[in-house]
């Protein structure tokens, strides 16, 4: 349970990150691609394909040519769509600024705060 | 009059400039407030009391000393029985000195509060916050 005062100056590092332009720009995007049915049916079809290839693999077999095809013919499909590249892009914008920004509250805090909230696994 | 979406590319350019700054600002005021914090207070305490305590200084040396010359065997995985047991011997001397368990004790409670800064943060800004703090990801 966060006192008051850290409570508070948590929700305030959070609104100003926010509106950071690559957390903003990443939040319309996740927004854009939850609403394009048709970005929503290419990635479905890539998924699909993926999982199709790897439980192939996983069984010991060798995935056909057609199946290759199908998942390039996706992959292509999926890079030629304005939203999906959008929000590639902004996500890749996005993991490159937290860094950034957890060095600053590092310097502040005198202690890694990346490392100190790292997931278990880490 | 433009239309107020249309702005002068200047504009824009000093905004988002405004926009970083007052979040790296923020950053700076969040790290500020966490080391404020009760828990970080009680971890500084703690690590000073371990360095200076000569019998938790020879402990953590053993352990890291025996830690580093199985390193090769920790990777590949082939220690032997008697290897861990005397690894689980040192290790368990190091954390049985009291000013050992407190750091330990202090670094799981000050990290328990940073997560859930993390946590609270990822919930306003729709993204793994503690996963993506570090370049190259959460292991980078």
């Amino acid at each position: 349970m966060l006192s008051t005062d850290l409570h508070e100056a948590t929700v305030e590092f959070a609104r100003a990150l926010r509106q950071a332009p690559a957390v903003a720009i990443y939040g319309i995007a996740v927004e854009a691609l939850d609403a394009d049915p048709v970005a929503q049916g290419l990635l479905a079809d890539l998924r699909e394909h993926q999982e199709i290839l790897a439980r192939t693999q996983r069984s010991g077999l060798t995935p056909s040519r057609e199946q290759i095809d199908q998942l390039r013919l996706c992959q292509a499909a999926a890079r030629g769509n304005q939203m999906i590249m959008a929000h590639l892009r902004a996500t890749n914008d996005v993991k490159a600024y937290l860094p950034t920004v957890a060095l600053e509250v590092s310097a502040a805090l005198g202690a890694d705060y990346a490392k100190l909230i790292a997931p278990t696994s880490c | 009059m433009l239309y107020p979406a249309i702005q002068d590319p200047a504009d824009l350019a000093a905004a988002t400039r405004a926009a970083e700054a007052e979040a790296l600002a923020a950053a700076g005021t969040f790290g500020a407030a966490l080391r404020a914090s009760p828990e970080f207070t009680a971890l500084l305490a703690a690590d000073r009391a371990l360095s200076e305590d000569a019998e938790a200084v020879a402990a953590i040396a053993a352990f890291n000393s025996h830690q580093a010359e199985l390193r090769a065997e920790i990777t590949m995985g082939t220690l032997q029985d008697s290897q861990r047991a005397e690894l689980d011997r040192l290790q368990g001397a190091m954390l049985a000195v009291p000013s050992v368990a407190s750091y330990v004790d202090a670094t799981a409670a000050f990290q328990a509060v940073c997560r859930e800064t993390a946590s609270v943060v990822s919930a306003r800004i729709g993204i793994d916050f503690a996963a993506n703090c570090r370049s190259g990801g959460c292991c980078g």
